[in-house]
């Protein structure tokens, strides 16, 4: 249910920084906000399914094999 | 001093530094600082003081060498465009993690200590929109908000210490014999490892002016910034033992709470939570500036602006998904931590600052042969 939250507020903000940064022809601005928000959501996602079972802490822990 | 519009001078900069950190002062050092060195943790700020004042010259050296640039070209001038951009991007990273996991602990601490009912997303939302749009108008209203917090700040100190002098046990602090020489070196990883975040800070270098004055306002701030914090351990570790403070969530609220002058003056927690939200509300501005002048840094971006909202955004998620508890995160903050912020806050300005000298020694045999 989250996720029809964060796919929303994502989509809105994107589009409405991208419109002014668009018209002022500052593409590689343009180009990061979509990435910022690709990855926004694709963490989102990531949180929302494993809200429960994983943290970024456990996955740092986990790299850095240290517990 | 004046500065220009989204400059800041130096001495703001440090207002802003010591307002950063006066954070995890009251959070984590004191109970670090009783964990490690018991009852002589108060005195192991001290030892973070060479370090500290280490990296101050090492900074200074750097930018008095490479007159007018930022930290990031700096470090691309040094060690080369592409290891460059791979340093810039493991800094992104470790900033991107310190406002997640800031944004988070000031939601814990609020939910610990007066809000225990409320869900922590809501004290998240409810300090990133405002961040998000202060930071619309650049970085130097969050300094010029520092310039009027730090006093308070300073006299919240103050009147703890005047207040809790005599709750103060003698048998609590002392005594400190040679033995505890490595106790206390081991308390003061925590301190150094906070104290690591003046490397960050200087990633804004292209928004300083007056950076002539680095030094003197860098020591004037080490002198505070180690005193204050000497100042809460004593307290702390004074008032509540070491073993009582290195299990207590937050040991400064403990010891608050205790204040009480003739039964008239007594709660004051209320104050002290308040000047905890705005030095929070602070640390986390000045961590997002940081991670947007890196990201422009990285991609060569004239403005990142449009970025501030989508970064919020990012972060929120963050906060929530770095852990599933705050125990969590204090075994995190406690275990690797510290050792992050050492190799990046300390580690790698000594690394550049060698490179720049012998890149130095180098260059005059360059120059000698085209003559020739």
């Amino acid at each position: 249910m989250k996720i029809f939250v964060l796919v929303p507020v994502v989509i809105i903000v994107v589009i409405a920084d991208i419109i002014p940064i668009i018209r002022k022809k500052q593409h590689k601005e343009a180009a990061v906000l979509i990435m910022l928000g690709a990855v926004t959501l694709a963490y989102g996602y990531y949180y929302i399914t494993h809200e429960h079972t994983a943290s970024l802490v456990n996955l740092m822990f986990d790299i850095f094999g240290s517990r | 001093m004046k500065t220009g519009k989204d400059k800041i001078s130096v001495k703001q900069l440090f207002f802003v530094f010591t307002i950063m950190i006066s954070s995890p002062t009251t959070r984590l050092l004191p109970k670090y600082a009783a964990a490690k060195a018991e009852q002589a943790g108060w005195v192991s700020p001290i030892v973070s003081t060479v370090p500290f004042i280490l990296l101050l010259l090492v900074i200074d050296s750097l930018l008095k060498k490479y007159k007018g640039q930022s930290m990031s070209d700096i470090i691309s001038s040094i060690i080369g465009k592409f290891l460059g951009k791979l340093v810039l991007v493991v800094y992104l990273l470790w900033a991107l993690w310190l406002t997640a996991m800031y944004s988070r602990y000031y939601t814990e601490r609020l939910t610990s200590s007066i809000y225990v009912n409320i869900d922590i997303n809501v004290f998240i939302i409810l300090a990133l929109i405002p961040i998000a749009y202060i930071l619309r108008s650049g970085f130097t209203p969050i300094a010029r908000m520092s310039e009027i917090l730090l006093p308070f700040i300073g006299a919240m100190l103050i009147m703890l210490a005047l207040f809790l002098f005599p709750k103060v046990r003698a048998d609590n602090l002392l005594p400190v014999y040679f033995n505890d020489i490595v106790p206390i070196f081991k308390g003061s990883i925590s301190i150094t490892g906070v104290l690591s975040y003046l490397f960050l800070m200087f990633f804004l270098s292209d928004k300083i002016v007056n950076l002539k004055s680095l030094r003197k306002f860098g020591y004037i701030a080490s002198c505070v910034n180690i005193s204050s914090i000497m100042v809460v351990n004593f307290i702390v570790i004074g008032v509540l033992g070491s073993s009582l403070a290195r299990r207590v969530y937050m040991p400064v609220l403990t010891v608050v709470k205790q204040i009480s002058i003739m039964d008239i003056i007594e709660n004051i927690e209320a104050v002290v939570v308040a000047i905890w939200i705005f030095a929070d509300f602070t640390l986390i501005a000045t961590l997002l500036v940081i991670v947007l002048n890196l990201i422009k840094s990285i991609f060569n971006l004239s403005d990142t602006k449009p970025l501030i909202n989508i970064l919020a955004v990012l972060v929120y998620y963050l906060s929530l998904g770095i852990s599933a508890g705050r125990f969590e995160l204090e075994d995190f903050t406690n275990k690797l931590l510290m050792p992050i912020n050492l190799t990046l806050g300390y580690g790698f300005p000594f690394v550049l600052f060698a490179l720049s000298t012998l890149k130095k020694k180098k260059q005059p045999k360059k120059a000698v042969n085209p003559s020739r």
